[in-house]
């Protein structure tokens, strides 16, 4: 078996990553399994900074989600 | 059958709007095909020393520093030294887009033209256009080299060594490059593969940085330090209170935390007006980036009275506002808004505008008369007030929660 790693992934907002168990196959080169798995690698706590906040500054905070 | 009648020009600009501004430098359209993602190692033909090279990584960040960036059009009439000479494309070390292919050519000096001309963007995961271990590893390979500018965006969390926010997965182990800072090995983790990993055989060693971790790597060799944005600049939200992550500034962790000494330079804003980092980048190359006289007491850009950030410690934005003279306003955003009888809408303060912070949080951003969102025709740009938004003070390190809540009058006195 062998893998492939993608991280991160260009031309998108928001550091996405793949890693993906690939197969040989004797017609196609290879072949994905069924575990390929993607990942996000950025967390803020959005929902614990919105806390005690008047509700409406929720509506400039989440602008920058 | 139809075609489609467009200049090459005109193509161009298209693939910038696509925010596929570097990827074009991979591209025969223009002579930088191998000044990015060249491959593992540094192209030779690659004009070193006549582009700035720009590294661009970004933390806990929301995209719109990137946005905001890739929408840039430069005015040929800004009164502002560096970014008049930018506009008028005098800044230009090698072949200039517009000589080369003046049919489609509109005279505007835009993003593209900086990106092309003036820096070579070499690593930036939301523009470039190579991914995985080709970007990662051409960015790896330059490093020991130095001399480039870190541009920085999006907040740094520290907590759990970083593991909130993970950058990038490096082959290699970046632990033996000569210029890896001690300090930075807590925040990565070099690992060893079990099977085959992206054509190399089991046992191969790989690096998984976090943005704690590729700050201080990739600050160790560089030039200048470009914090971009509230967060990298403050903390900004990422950072407000009830936050989990620990996340700090670039200033904070890489010159307070950790002691680099590094020249850091703060382009705040939330998002930060475009003109403003190509300022700062622009001055970087011409030369006239004298830290010492034209950096604030925050670590900002602060020139002439007609450019960034005012020197004048008494100025606040709030003075050029065209809706001063109804000070202070309504009590609500609605009889604030724009009407016959007041053409430019009444003063917001009332309803929470920021733009007249009490010294030293002086709002000193140049937003009412530098303005965003560049239309060729400049008069046409439109600002927060201008849209009957109060100013959250998004410059200042003590946005978001010294200036919240939002919709409120401020902690200030008129």
């Amino acid at each position: 078996m062998a893998k492939i790693i993608i991280d991160p992934v260009n031309r998108m907002e928001g550091h996405l990553g793949i890693e993906a168990d690939i197969t040989p196959a004797e017609s196609n080169g290879f072949r994905l399994n069924p575990n390929a798995q993607c990942r996000g690698n950025m967390y803020r706590g959005f929902e614990q900074l919105l806390k005690k906040r008047d509700p409406r500054d929720a509506m400039v905070i989440t602008q920058r989600h | 059958m139809f075609s489609i009648k467009i200049t090459r020009r005109q193509f161009l600009k298209w693939l910038t709007a696509s925010a596929a501004a570097v990827g074009m430098s991979q591209t025969d359209l223009l002579k930088l095909q191998n000044a990015f993602a060249a491959g593992p190692t540094p192209d030779p033909t690659m004009p070193a020393g006549t582009l700035a090279r720009v590294i661009w990584i970004t933390g806990q960040d929301c995209g719109g520093c990137a946005t905001t960036l890739l929408n840039y059009l430069g005015n040929p009439a800004d009164e502002d030294a560096v970014l008049g000479a930018v506009a008028q494309g005098a800044v230009t070390p090698i072949d200039d887009i517009e000589t080369l292919y003046p049919l489609g050519g509109d005279g505007h000096v835009d993003i593209a033209e900086v990106v092309l001309e003036i820096v070579s963007i070499e690593w930036a995961y939301i523009v470039m256009a190579g991914s995985g271990d080709v970007s990662n590893a051409y960015l790896a390979s330059i490093v020991e080299a130095g001399g480039y500018v870190l541009m920085m965006d999006g907040a740094i969390p520290i907590n759990n060594h970083g593991k909130y926010c993970k950058i990038m997965d490096v082959p290699g182990d970046l632990t033996a490059q000569a210029s890896w800072p001690a300090v930075a090995t807590p925040y990565v983790n070099v690992y060893t593969t079990t099977d085959t990993t992206n054509g190399v055989a089991a046992g191969q060693k790989r690096t998984e940085v976090t943005m704690a971790g590729g700050a201080l790597w990739l600050a160790n060799n560089a030039a200048a330090v470009v914090c971009m944005g509230t967060c990298n600049s403050y903390g900004g939200v990422p950072a407000a209170k009830g936050a989990v992550t620990g996340a700090k500034s670039g200033w904070e962790w890489i010159n307070q935390i950790n002691g680099m000494h590094k020249t850091i330079v703060n382009v705040p804003g939330c998002a930060p007006n475009p003109d403003w980092f190509i300022h700062t980048v622009a001055s970087f190359i011409l030369g006239t980036l004298n830290l010492d006289q034209t950096l604030d007491h925050k670590g900002r850009p602060k020139l002439t009275s007609t450019a960034i950030y005012h020197v004048d410690q008494t100025y606040s934005f709030c003075l050029d506002c065209p809706r001063r003279p109804s000070m202070p306003g309504p009590t609500t955003l609605l009889a604030a808004q724009k009407s016959a009888a007041h053409p430019n809408g009444q003063c917001l303060f009332q309803v929470g505008c920021n733009g007249k912070l009490n010294a030293p949080q002086n709002n000193r951003a140049d937003c009412p008369t530098r303005k965003w969102n560049p239309f060729e025709d400049h008069s046409k740009n439109n600002w927060c007030v201008g849209n009957n938004m109060p100013c959250q003070g998004c410059t200042d390190p003590g946005f978001p929660d010294y200036t919240s809540p939002f919709y409120k009058q401020p902690k200030t006195s008129v």
